[in-house]
């Protein structure tokens, strides 16, 4: 298991859900949860292959158009959560619903493929013999880590998490704080999907991108101590978490699991670490 | 009529809104496609939203009392397989589904364990559970799927059709339970019981109800239904394998809330979630019937569940 090659597997299926969970801990941080995240992706992924084959788009234009619409689910998510009401686990899902039905309707099922060249420059990239966005998921990483513990939107995102009123009588916008949250989650899952797509050989735009991969961010994030109730976290406890998951997902697969064995292995450890959230919440309180 | 008099209807019998729903759908659906009111669609719809409908129906109970169950599609799959395997090995049907839904109870247990007990949020509390039951049905089949097909006379004879219409005795089965559960819940004691344990933890157990005793039952009741469904499913197929309940989770909680069951507890109707599962059925074979696949028909079902849980937003928003 320790094989450089295996590493560097390794450290490439790590930096997809890493990089979403960038946002999504600023998001959980701020007492809301994105499962919307793994759609958001396929559907940028499928969508950008669509406007390039389809439409003949500019690879440069699609990108921009698709991760404006990256941003406009963010924006609904919002909407839904804080405007509406609806609990963000609930409203979510129903958009990861919607979103990743259009994704599959709009292809069918079947892979958009071929790309142009241009498409799989980034995902080429390789320092190191190692992915391009393993390095741009640690950037954004140290970038998110020192937002979250040195800069003003690093106190309001965590006033926000862990006592809403107290955070707006202090003159924090909070809906504005869950609305970036919410963009930032739904843009980064939207580039990650696009750099998935990239570095598949044939560039493809696949609906079954990121299948069930909300569940690997979530998992990492909690065990990475985000809590369910808001208000703590750190974006390299997230990274730690995701990454502690991965591998424990490659072992499954290098040990020569059983495949069906990953998910239920997968909610357990959530559930340990859910577990783990809740007697350290009630503790606190009490 | 004014729209005080709508008011009082709609807050009388929230369900009048789903009802319509459900009409309206149909309609638009025998529009586009004549063969919807065909006797036999109709009672294909019927049958195969017997199966999941007896899942809703064991968790509606319990979301009247403040908690929910994600577990559905892997404890109705857990069922299948132990009494798929145990009617392989040469037990009758009794012994079979007795020990099967004895498996579902003990997962019923579990949940109730998790939430009441350690404090998880029943909500990932029974995702875990489910995780796990889908763990434990992978191992036990070891990747093959069992041909029950001709060990199972009480279930065929549940699916053979009845003088009604020829739906199937386990429709009329389901139908009688459904308007028994219904009139329970709104008239009976046992029906106020679970309304202020799901309405207010805190008075309910002032008022002298043991609030984890009432959930412990109900937990353990909505388990055994989803065993049942997944028994059901298996009768339906005639064979068991590990994919039976594997979509469950997602439509369960879509038709929970359609249904008008509100996840903040104490409000939720056994009659609302019956119509939750017509209008799912009517939707799934609309929209099968015009050759929309299933991945597709996700966007209108989470369209719905957006809906609908807005719906309900506003309307405890209104309440305040």
């Amino acid at each position: 298991m320790l094989d450089p090659l295996t590493i560097s597997s390794i450290l490439r299926t790590i930096a997809f859900p890493a990089l979403i969970s960038m946002g999504m801990v600023q998001l959980m941080i701020a007492g809301e949860i994105d499962l919307s995240t793994a759609a958001v992706m396929s559907f940028c992924a499928v969508l950008s292959a669509k406007l390039i084959k389809d439409f003949n788009f500019e690879v440069p234009e699609a990108v921009i158009i698709v991760l404006l619409c990256s941003l406009l689910i963010g924006c609904v998510n919002a909407f839904l959560t804080v405007k509406i009401g609806i609990f963000s686990v609930i409203a979510t899902i129903g958009t990861g619903f919607v979103v990743r039905g259009l994704s599959y309707s709009f292809t069918n099922g079947v892979p958009i493929y071929p790309m142009p060249e241009s498409f799989a420059l980034l995902g080429s990239l390789r320092p190191l013999n190692i992915s391009f966005t393993f390095f741009l998921m640690l950037a954004v990483a140290f970038f998110v880590q020192i937002l979250l513990t040195s800069t003003k939107w690093g106190t309001a995102i965590y006033a926000t998490g862990s006592n809403r009123q107290a955070a707006e009588v202090s003159g924090i916008n909070t809906f504005r704080v869950k609305l970036i949250c919410f963009m930032a989650t739904s843009f980064l899952s939207g580039c990650a999907g696009l750099l998935t797509m990239s570095q598949l050989p044939g560039t493809p735009g696949d609906p079954i991108i990121g299948l069930n991969l909300e569940l690997d961010i979530l998992a990492g994030v909690i065990v990475g101590g985000v809590s369910l109730y808001g208000g703590r976290g750190s974006a390299i406890g997230s990274l730690i978490g995701v990454a502690f998951i991965q591998i424990v997902r490659s072992g499954l697969v290098i040990g020569h699991f059983n495949p069906y064995l990953q998910l239920p292995a997968l909610g357990l450890l959530l559930m340990l670490a859910v577990a783990w959230d809740v007697i350290r919440h009630k503790k606190n309180v009490a | 009529m004014n729209t005080n008099k709508i008011k009082f209807l709609i807050y009388k019998f929230p369900e009048m809104g789903i009802l319509i729903g459900v009409i309206l759908s149909f309609l638009i659906f025998y529009i586009a496609d004549n063969s919807m009111a065909d006797v036999s669609t109709l009672v294909r719809m019927a049958t195969q939203g017997t199966c999941i409908g007896f899942a809703a129906y064991g968790m509606s109970y319990l979301m009247i009392t403040g908690e929910i169950d994600l577990s559905s599609g892997a404890v109705a799959g857990l069922a299948a397989t132990v009494s798929g395997m145990m009617l392989d090995s040469g037990y009758n049907e009794l012994i079979s589904y007795t020990s099967a839904l004895s498996v579902a109870a003990l997962v019923g247990l579990l949940n109730s364990f998790m939430t009441l007990v350690i404090g998880i949020p029943s909500f990932f509390g029974t995702l875990g559970t489910s995780f796990a039951a889908s763990g434990l049905i992978i191992w036990l089949l070891k990747g093959r799927w069992i041909y029950t097909g001709d060990f199972i006379p009480f279930l065929d004879f549940l699916f053979s059709p009845s003088p009604f219409f020829e739906f199937p005795w386990v429709f009329l089965f389901y139908a009688i339970l459904i308007i028994f559960g219904d009139i329970l819940i709104r008239t009976s004691k046992l029906g106020t019981i679970l309304k202020a344990t799901g309405g207010n933890v805190l008075s309910a157990k002032i008022a002298g109800i043991n609030t984890n005793y009432v959930k412990t039952l109900c937990f353990l009741f909505t388990s055994i239904n989803f065993g049942f469904a997944g028994i059901l499913v298996m009768g339906y197929s005639g064979t068991t394998d590990f994919s039976i309940g594997m979509d469950w989770i997602l439509w369960v909680i879509a038709i929970a809330i359609i249904g008008g069951g509100s996840l903040r507890g104490g409000i939720g109707s056994i009659l609302g979630t019956f119509l939750g599962v017509c209008l799912i059925q009517v939707i799934r074979m609309g929209l099968i019937n015009a050759d929309v696949q299933t991945n597709a028909q996700k966007i209108v079902v989470g369209a719905i569940l957006i809906g609908a849980a807005t719906f309900d937003s506003l309307k405890i928003k209104s309440k305040n």
